[in-house]
């Protein structure tokens, strides 16, 4: 039987942000089946929403707290793809996708980096895990070597596995949101014309990361060629 | 479009290359680097 999911303050947040953008919402109770957090309707196709929270500063934060004073805990991290939000990412999928059974819309993760102590990069491991982000310096036939630039689809790319999540909403620890287009999705046109979508190219088209649009000096975006591959994918969505 | 499998350095190297001829690329990843000092006041 169906029931009403346990408060969560992420949750609770993201529903009041669709809110205010216009949307009318409804909370999903969970089932029998892995279920989204959010159904967010409007006059567009609507959305599916799966929120996550990250705190990916427990093992630090423990050490701070039981540290004496003058005690440093800290990390040193690459930022490439990460298995651990992969596996978010993955569960998140499922779950979008057996809601849009029940419920119409785009497919939305919407991750928060939620930290205890206060700094987190879970925003930008995310980024990285989804579009497969690296950087790179370019030096130009001038000599002359111009800031790193990143280089997108040069890793493992989540989205690319996951087309049923047509967006991801990126938030880092202060609340600034990016808003990531899966370029993979089969429903560009629909995503686009959303009311997330607009809204948020309407009031800061620089958060939005659509590597459709993306060139230098923005950046690079290696794209494969494979375009049965993505036949593929949409037919099975 | 597609990059399921992660492309090593030399091929996204490769890759950048072939698009680009005038330019010379060096790949690199982000380090997060994080350290809190307890102070008890």
């Amino acid at each position: 039987m169906a029931k009403a999911k346990m408060a969560d303050p992420h949750r609770q947040l993201v529903k009041e942000k669709l809110e205010q953008i216009g949307y009318s919402i409804t909370e999903i109770p969970e089932g029998n089946e892995p279920s989204a957090d959010l159904a967010a309707n409007s006059q567009d196709a609507g959305l599916v929403v799966e929120v996550k929270a990250r705190r990916d500063d427990i093992k630090r934060a423990r050490q701070f707290h039981a540290g004496l004073a003058g005690s440093v805990a800290g990390s040193h991290s690459p930022i490439v793809h990460d298995d651990q939000l992969s596996d978010l990412v993955h569960h998140a999928a499922k779950q979008i996708a057996s809601s849009r059974r029940r419920y119409s819309g785009l497919g939305v993760l919407w991750v928060r980096a939620a930290p205890e102590l206060g700094i987190s990069h879970a925003d930008e491991k995310m980024i990285t895990t989804l579009l497969g982000r690296r950087y790179v310096n370019v030096r130009g036939s001038d000599g002359i070597i111009q800031p790193a630039l990143p280089c997108y689809l040069a890793a493992y790319a989540d989205f690319h596995r996951y087309p049923a999540i047509d967006l991801a909403v990126v938030e880092d620890p202060k609340d600034r949101a990016l808003l990531l287009v899966n370029p993979y999705s089969c429903r560009l046109a629909d995503l686009r014309s959303s009311q997330l979508f607009t809204f948020i190219a309407g009031t800061k088209p620089s958060a939005i990361i659509d590597l459709h649009h993306v060139a230098p000096p923005a950046g690079y975006v290696l794209w494969g060629a494979s375009p049965a591959r993505m036949k593929q994918l949409c037919s099975r969505n | 479009m597609g990059c399921f499998s992660r492309k090593d350095e030399a091929t996204v190297l490769a890759e950048l290359k072939k698009r680009y001829p005038d330019r010379d690329f060096q790949l690199f990843d982000m380090i997060s680097s994080i350290a809190h000092i307890r102070v008890d006041i």
